[in-house]
């Protein structure tokens, strides 16, 4: 198994490679920069030399291919390079970013698998009856309906209306608890919730038919013939074989709960990597694009490492070596 | 607030009933006047309560004055730190940290007075060496050089600070006289320095950043989170990328401000009406169609200010295809006459907005009333212009150029923002009924159109009509950044490639209006009225409409003095419970 990670880790060098120059292209290939808005100020007495002082000293007037091996080349040196926008270290925002979209996704994870497979379990276990019928129209509902508009149906009401729970950002400002345990799970709640929902009735659906699938198999009706209790066969026996699907989906999803962060983070003013990359690209801020880039890349590629690995882990007849 | 297209400050120009009130040595009475008002008031206004206004998105932590150009950042530094001079409701320049100005007899030197009560916020008085750090930072090496730069004009008309110079040399036109007073000399007389350039001067704690090499200064922890400030309000929290807290200033130069906190909040401008129904916002500008909305809202009050900003139809005068029809005068008088702009202002802004018929929207100061009516909707004196300069209609409807070509002329517009998108399906509109086939380009980035308007020297770039606005921003204007037939914007983004002889006397009455005599406030709009009608008679842009600036609030909230120039005066503003 050692081996293998270190192989999918090495794997990760040529594709993170390639989706990097990628972007690298797609970014220059957009026109003007960061410094371009500097022209509508008719204060500034010069500015087309301001913004050949600003790209000169940013590098840009170099060719494309040493601008890129110039990033690569402090990307290897830890250094991510200056936010243009931002006027701060590139590594400095994302590092303020980043443990905001991380709380968000593995909160909305951990939402979804704590109310989903129970709740599929169930649905198996009273298959066609009425529970599993309105359960399952319930998920079913909730899977067609986008995160975005749980984020206005929530905020509506949980904020707007009843205003019980704040609409942006993760702390209150300006009060005495602010930054507390307490507020920071005030101001998650209605972002995790809307980024959960809809994958939530995924999950259950999935659990559902997976356990459907493994409570006619003969351990079970060997467990049944025993005397044992139908809880303890089903979070038990059956359970432990119908998750496994879910734990390679639970890797996958790492990476669909991060783009996914990202519409809602600009809804509920989240200040996280979505709203950071958005940002970025309105303002043409090349190092905070690639930055950025780099760690939704990185992601993806991680979570579909931990899919594999949950895989072999859960499942002992699969080895990888 | 949140207008589509370039945020920008457009150049300014000195008040001049403020600067002969300097000149006289009557400066002081329009310092001294407000504050009396304000202090005797003082005693009968509750104070505390929290204010909560918003930013869209999220901002930068660099909060030395005019280090970072981020607008947002501003909102955060213009409450922090004071400059030496300030604007009124009426666009006069007043005084601030500075209490009188006067001027040499050759109008070269300006004298500076400190008010006595200008303190930093731990109560040591501001000093002329605190403005001259000020100025030696405008004027280095390590901001012009190494940091944004962007604000160097600021100090550019000062003797000594047209290069870059050293960290920590004061250019030789910069003169302390004492510790309260100190004087400015500039290269040239010219009335707009002191309200275009000098007001903005922002004085820096010596005994703080004096101690810290200019190099440094981006990267200090002074820069990240001030500790001392000037302004009526200081910094207490910064939450990253959210919210910045600031408390009221007890020393501050106009009175303690009535309102304890005011929290500055990164709010998506799609939540920020239900924030104000909530009351988690205090105030907030919203659209035309939020505005309609909340004004019956329980607990809200609402305000309209017409804005000094306008939206405009461009035209690339020099372009490959049809920069000759663009360039004939007629042709840009007719679609004057062809846009609607009556309709605009219902369609954009329910009613919200105002026609523009000049470089200046009306709720500005300098705008010359003569033009309010002209270029009345009228398609048939459009047509009949357009007859004149020689596009026929030709036998399927369309007109053709004078020379006979197909006439088919491009819209591009910037992308992200449906009101444009509107905005441009109605220019198509207005333009077909004048028999003018224009065609609408699919939406591009604004850094793309920015980017097509500014490298277009042989205008072979695919804009051809062009939907842009400007923000003139607070403060007195000075119409020679924009439209001096040099001006960068003129060569590059806009056109005003008249005849030689428009050019001429436009750039005359600019000057004109800039000049020694221009000290005199009649003889300079007399000037610029001059200028605005022969900018009215050559349309160098087809300017459209203003929008109003719609702000809701709530009705707790008291005292907020509204501007075309923006929310002033916030230490005069108040809560009740």
């Amino acid at each position: 198994m050692a081996s293998y990670i270190v192989r999918r880790l090495l794997g990760l060098i040529p594709t993170l490679f390639v989706i990097t120059v990628i972007v690298f292209l797609l970014m220059h290939a957009m026109p003007g920069n960061a410094f371009m808005a500097l022209v509508y100020n008719p204060k500034v007495k010069d500015p087309a030399a301001l913004i050949a002082r600003l790209e000169a000293q940013n590098g840009l007037n170099q060719p494309l291919y040493i601008q890129y091996f110039d990033w690569l080349r402090n990307v290897f040196q830890g250094n991510l390079g200056m936010s243009q926008s931002l006027n701060e270290p590139v590594s400095q925002a994302i590092g303020q970013a980043l443990p905001n979209t991380l709380l968000l996704a593995v909160t909305a994870e951990v939402i979804i698998l704590l109310v989903s497979i129970p709740i599929g379990v169930l649905q198996a276990n009273r298959a066609n009856k009425g529970f599993d019928i309105t359960t399952s129209f319930i998920a079913v509902l909730f899977y067609s309906i986008p995160g975005f508009v749980f984020a206005l149906i929530l905020l509506l009401f949980f904020s707007f209306k009843w205003n019980i729970l704040p609409s942006t950002g993760t702390v209150t400002p300006g009060v005495s608890y602010s930054g507390s345990l307490g507020d920071h799970i005030i101001h998650l709640v209605l972002p995790a919730m809307a980024l959960a929902l809809p994958s939530l009735a995924y999950y259950t659906r999935l659990t559902r038919g997976n356990t459907l699938q493994v409570i006619v198999a003969d351990f079970v009706r060997t467990a049944k013939a025993k005397g044992l209790r139908t809880p303890r066969i089903l979070f038990r026996h059956v359970l432990r074989n119908a998750i496994i699907p879910l734990v390679t989906q639970f890797g996958f999803d790492i990476g669909g709960l991060f783009g996914g962060a990202i519409i809602l983070e600009e809804i509920f003013t989240w200040p996280g990597m979505g709203e950071l990359s958005i940002n970025a690209t309105l303002s043409h801020d090349y190092p905070l694009i690639l930055g950025s880039t780099l760690v939704f890349a990185v992601t993806v590629l991680i979570g579909n490492l931990i899919a594999d690995i949950l895989l072999a882990v859960s499942d002992p007849r699969i080895r990888y070596d | 607030m949140n207008k589509r297209t370039a945020m920008f400050s457009a150049a300014a120009v000195v008040t001049l009933s403020g600067l002969l009130a300097g000149l006289a040595g009557t400066g002081a009475f329009a310092a001294t006047k407000p504050v009396a008002k304000h202090a005797a008031k003082h005693a009968a206004i509750p104070n505390g309560g929290t204010l909560v206004q918003t930013v869209p998105s999220s901002f930068g932590v660099n909060f030395i004055p005019l280090l970072d150009s981020s607008a947002y950042n501003q909102n955060v530094t213009g409450l922090m730190f004071d400059p030496i001079l300030t604007i009124n409701a009426n666009n006069q320049l007043i005084g601030d940290i500075v209490q009188k100005w006067w001027f040499s007899k050759n109008l070269k030197t300006t004298y500076f007075k400190i008010n006595p009560n200008a303190k930093w916020s731990n109560g040591i008085h501001v000093t002329s060496k605190d403005v001259e750090l000020g100025v030696d930072w405008l004027a280095s090496q390590s901001y012009n050089n190494k940091d944004n730069g962007a604000y160097n004009y600021i100090v550019s008309s000062i003797v000594g600070a047209q290069k870059p110079l050293p960290d920590g040399t004061t250019p030789s036109g910069f003169k302390i006289i004492s510790p309260t007073e100190f004087s400015i000399t500039q290269t040239t007389v010219d009335p707009t320095n002191l309200g275009s350039n000098l007001q903005f001067i922002t004085p820096l704690p010596t005994f703080i950043l004096g101690k810290i090499p200019m190099s440094k200064w981006s990267t200090s922890a002074f820069n990240k989170q001030p500790t001392i400030g000037d302004g009526p309000f200081t910094i207490t929290q910064i939450v990253p990328n959210q919210s910045v807290t600031m408390k009221a200033n007890p020393y501050y130069v106009f009175g303690k401000p009535h309102i304890a906190f005011n929290i500055w909040k990164v709010v998506s401008p799609d939540v920020v009406s239900g924030d104000l129904v909530s009351g988690q916002v205090s105030i907030a500008a919203v659209h035309a169609t939020d505005f309609n909305k909340l004004k019956n809202a329980p607990g809200l009050a609402t305000n309209v200010t017409p804005q000094n900003s306008y939206d405009f139809l461009g035209w690339r005068l020099n372009n490959a295809v049809y920069g000759k029809e663009f360039s004939n005068v007629k042709f840009r008088q007719a679609v004057e006459y062809a846009l609607n702009r009556p309709a605009l202002v219902q369609a954009l802004d329910k009613g919200y907005a105002t026609v523009v018929n000049g470089p200046f929207p009306s709720a500005n100061s300098y705008a010359d009333k003569a033009l309010a009516n002209s270029y009345k909707y009228n398609p048939t004196l459009a047509n009949k212009l357009l007859n004149e300069a020689g596009f026929k209609i030709g036998k399927n409807g369309w007109r053709t150029t004078p020379g006979g070509r197909p006439f088919t002329p491009t819209l591009t517009y910037a992308s992200g923002d449906s009101l444009l998108q509107t905005q441009a399906e109605f220019m198509k509109q207005f333009m077909n009924a004048v028999h003018i086939n224009l065609k609408l380009n699919a939406p591009i980035s604004f850094e793309q159109q920015l980017n097509e308007l500014n490298n277009d020297t042989n205008g072979k770039q695919p804009i051809q009509g062009f939907l842009e606005a400007w923000n003139l921003g607070s403060g007195p204007q000075d119409p020679r950044g924009l439209w001096l037939s040099n001006a960068t914007f003129n060569t590059t983004t806009q056109d005003w490639t008249q005849p030689v002889s428009v050019l001429k006397q436009n750039d005359k009455l600019l000057a004109e209006q800039a000049s020694a005599a221009a000290y005199n406030p009649a003889y300079r709009q007399r000037v610029l009225n001059q200028w605005q009608q022969l900018w009215n008679t050559q349309l160098p842009t087809n300017n459209t409409i203003s929008d109003d600036l719609l702000t809701v609030y709530s009705n707790k909230l008291h005292g907020v003095v509204f501007s075309p120039y923006g929310t002033l005066f916030i230490y005069k503003w108040y809560l009740t419970k």
